[in-house]
């Protein structure tokens, strides 16, 4: 393999981002190469500059960027100054893009057939379309898509996730490019459905010899996946190695702590004695909710015959993937949807069926965290409009105990008082996902649901996040629901755990138990799909 | 599938009776009459007497309920009545009128379409980013322009300067060439402040980049991807736009001088010759209608995803 020809090589290369007079070195000096049936992950966190390196490749940096030095041959093509023609010749006939979210990457007005028929034609435009059909429904067929006839004539709202970026993987590989760029190509699935795809990709790079740059923030993947790995940190490429080697002996200090942030690496959550008996925060028994179909006939029921206790203090991780019914269960905990049968009981009262001032008072005892806090404020408001609401709804008039308030609460997320000035949309995702937690906090209340908080933060941040929320816990006594698809999260962060698939609850009970010994089937493969277990397996995972 | 089109009408109806019956309230609650302006004027020379007798010839000293119900009567037998300053009948007068609105607007229709579209081409794909910003300014300060001024301006230019179109002694087409162009370019500033917004919004989405990265060229990706995507919401606009153009247009009538909808609109409001308004009322409401339906049975052309939801839940 390391005699193949390079098909990716990168010299000294240089990305500045103008804007408004102030320059912002985006890559600095990055020099690497990618061979042919060879997988290189770049990985780093948020604003490293990985994405900027793909994009360059493919010849579409932004407007306000622009290549200062260096080179970016494609084979023997160099990329650096060709004009736009030419670059739209080797764009998707020799350098393939394979995007990062397959629900927002296909026009959703096109049915999949003329989307694909359209890529072929881009490049061969003399082909005749019955050939063309026919060649993608083999092409359709190769990569997992079954009945393919039909998939043609669907549009992109009627497929899978993971439906469609088998699609997109069609459409990239469609003229056998000698390279293609992976940009988090599983990011936005299932863990499970992200096992599949990953096995796709290896098939065809193996297959057809292509170069692949995987462009990814999970080291795990990476290691699991890649032939080669390089780390890039603030735009420069700190680390370049041979997967197994530089996982196992990392020189730079960046690398090491990249590695020690992945939750694989924590401790599975020892069971906690609870000081003395405590009673349950949180009690659901029988829990079942179906949906109402058309005309108010019964539909598709979301959730069946669920069953745990949150004891007060602790955590409980529910874990399932997209259409699971995760959703639906927060719904009926928070007392937004009345469960058709069982029942569901907070700090002893039933959220569906409270009154008046008992019904204020739970509202404000069980706060939600979002997944996104970027759409859950107004991104025109300040961290302190923000922060206020929640003290002037409980009726809090005097603006300087308002102001201590939110001063103390400040602290206490780790947060400087310099961001109460900032606007939402200027934090960085940890910032925000303190200001949320915050936020949440003000109403003084009992337990916190937390519904996927860490998903969308880099490891290193995303491990502070969860030391954050350990560290309220044991201050302020409060119970956590944390859901998440993440099972190595869960397992740091929860004491009791429930894996719910297609509405049920395949497995329940204390975290270790279902991490060490699971009985369901489902529950080990999504165990095994964890990816970068096998990398720490000796040392962590027993 | 018809029982949607079955709702849709029965709402259709519903629309036109209620416009009908406003304008039938706003006219009643008007101080006089049609009668009263035309035969109170003192060279005329007839008492109050002669009057009231005019006006219970005319039916107009009966009870407002009298009234109302004999003209609704008469409304949906197909009769629209006479014209109470002329006597003539007001099928008769919009049969008249209506070609020159017809034509006007579908002339100046055309024209804020092709108009939008080409501005809106440029305003997109033009090479430098301050250029397009610059570009995005323009509709904003085109729908500000006065018609009549922009008109006039027409006419003095392009017809008495440069002698290109003729507006004196023209008639069928020929008149709607000028006014409707003119009258194009305000109405194609609100269809392309809406479609590049739109379309600013659909080439934000990754899928445009997708395609970039497949190497199609940005005119491609306007007219076969963006275009397709942000055409709903201009199709609502111009649906509006369309209807108001239907309704006629009094101010370019007049700088005309074409004997259109509008024209008759505002000779039937200064006589308050009510049986004319409400024919009126009754046709503008009807176009809008029947514009909003259309618009509405585009969509799901448009956009697949919701077409499911549309044909009655059977998801």
């Amino acid at each position: 393999m390391n005699a193949a020809l390079p098909q990716l090589s990168i010299r000294d290369l240089d990305v500045v981002y103008e804007s408004r007079g102030s320059a912002h070195h985006a890559l600095k000096g990055v020099s690497l190469e990618v061979r042919a049936g060879e997988m290189l992950a770049l990985v780093g966190e948020s604003g490293s500059g990985k994405s900027t390196l793909g994009r360059a490749i493919l010849g579409l940096l932004p407007e306000s960027a622009h290549i200062q030095r260096g080179s970016i041959k494609v084979g023997d093509t160099e990329i650096v100054g060709l004009p736009e023609r030419a670059l739209r010749r080797i764009r998707g006939a020799r350098v393939a893009l394979i995007p990062q979210d397959p629900a927002h990457s296909l026009d959703p007005v096109r049915t999949i057939g003329a989307q694909l028929v359209e890529a072929v034609h881009l490049h061969e435009p003399r082909s005749n379309i019955a050939t063309t059909r026919r060649m993608l429904v083999g092409l359709l067929e190769r990569v997992g898509i079954k009945e393919p006839e039909r998939r043609l004539h669907q549009y992109p709202h009627e497929l899978s996730g993971g439906m469609r970026q088998r699609v997109l993987i069609a459409a990239a590989i469609a003229q056998r490019p000698a390279l293609i760029v992976a940009d988090e190509p599983t990011s936005a699935l299932d863990v499970s459905v992200q096992v599949q795809i990953m096995a796709l990709l290896a098939e065809l790079r193996h297959e057809m010899g292509t170069a692949m740059l995987f462009i990814t923030h999970d080291l795990g993947l990476a290691s699991e996946q890649a032939d080669r790995v390089a780390v890039l940190q603030h735009g420069t490429l700190c680390e370049t190695g041979e997967t197994k080697a530089l996982f196992a002996n990392p020189r730079t200090p960046y690398t090491r702590r990249l590695l020690a942030d992945l939750p694989l690496f924590h401790e599975a959550r020892a069971p906690r004695r609870a000081e003395g008996p405590r009673e349950d925060a949180i009690v659901v028994s029988h829990l079942t909710y179906a949906y109402k179909g058309a005309g108010g006939r019964p539909g598709h029921k979301a959730v069946r015959d669920i069953s745990f206790n949150v004891v007060a203090g602790q955590t409980h991780g529910i874990v399932g993937e997209s259409g699971s019914g995760k959703t639906t269960l927060l719904r009926c905990l928070l007392g937004l949807i009345t469960p058709d049968s069982g029942s569901v009981h907070i700090l002893g009262e039933n959220p569906a069926r409270v009154e008046g001032a008992t019904r204020r008072a739970l509202r404000r005892a069980v706060q939600f965290v979002y997944q996104n806090p970027h759409v859950s404020f107004d991104p025109r408001n300040r961290a302190a409009d923000i922060l206020a609401e929640p003290l002037i709804n409980a009726g809090l008039r005097d603006r300087s105990v308002r102001a201590e308030r939110v001063r103390a609460m400040l602290e206490r997320v780790q947060l400087p008082p310099a961001v109460l000035e900032r606007r939402a949309a200027n934090m960085s995702g940890g910032q925000s996902q303190r200001l949320a937690i915050a936020r949440a906090l003000l109403c003084d209340p009992k337990i916190l649901i937390l519904d996927e908080v860490v998903s969308a933060l880099d490891v290193s941040v995303q491990a502070e996040i969860l030391t954050l929320l350990e560290t309220l816990q044991r201050q302020l006594d409060l119970t956590y629901v944390f859901v998440s698809h993440d099972l190595a999260v869960v397992r740091r962060i929860a004491d009791t755990v429930s894996i719910i698939r297609a509405g049920e609850q395949v497995e329940h009970g204390p975290t270790e138990t279902v991490f060490s010994t699971p009985h369901d089937d489902y529950t080990k493969r999504l165990l095994a799909a964890i990816p970068g277990r096998d990398l720490i397996r000796p040392a962590v995972l027993a | 599938m018809i029982r949607y089109i079955l709702s849709r009408a029965a709402q259709a109806l519903l629309v036109l009776w209620g416009a009908f019956t406003l304008s039938f309230v706003l006219l009643q609650v008007m101080p006089g009459d049609a009668v009263l302006i035309k035969f109170q004027d003192p060279e005329l020379g007839l008492s109050p007497q002669q009057i009231s007798d005019i006006r219970a010839s005319y039916g107009a000293d009966e009870s407002a309920f009298v009234q109302y119900a004999h003209v609704l009567g008469r409304t949906l037998a197909g009769q629209l009545g006479y014209s109470i300053e002329t006597g003539v009948p007001v099928s008769r007068m919009l049969h008249a009128a209506y070609p020159t609105t017809l034509r006007l607007a579908v002339v100046s229709f055309g024209g804020a379409i092709m108009l939008a579209a080409a501005f809106a081409t440029a305003a997109l794909l033009a090479p430098l980013r301050p250029l397009r910003a610059a570009l995005r300014l323009v509709p904003g300060l085109a729908s500000g322009i006065p018609v009549f001024w922009l008109e006039i301006v027409a006419i003095q230019l392009v017809s008495f300067h440069w002698k290109l179109v003729p507006v004196v002694g023209v008639s069928g087409w020929a008149a709607a060439v000028l006014p409707g162009l003119a009258l194009a370019i305000p109405i194609s500033a609100p269809l392309t402040q809406v479609f590049l917004s739109a379309a600013e919004r659909v080439m934000a989405q990754p899928f445009i980049d997708v395609l970039r990265a497949r190497g199609a060229s940005p005119l491609r990706i306007l007219y076969a991807h963006v275009l397709p995507n942000a055409l709903p919401p201009t199709l609502t606009i111009s649906g509006l736009v369309f209807g108001e153009i239907l309704a006629g247009a009094v101010v370019t009538e007049t700088v005309f001088g074409l004997d259109g909808l509008g024209q008759l609109a505002q000779q039937a409001v200064a006589n308050q010759d009510v049986a004319v308004l409400q024919a009126i009322i009754l046709i503008s409401v009807a176009g809008f209608v029947v514009i909003n339906f259309t618009v509405d049975a585009l969509h799901p052309l448009i956009d697949p995803r919701i077409r499911r939801t549309q044909a009655g839940g059977a998801a």
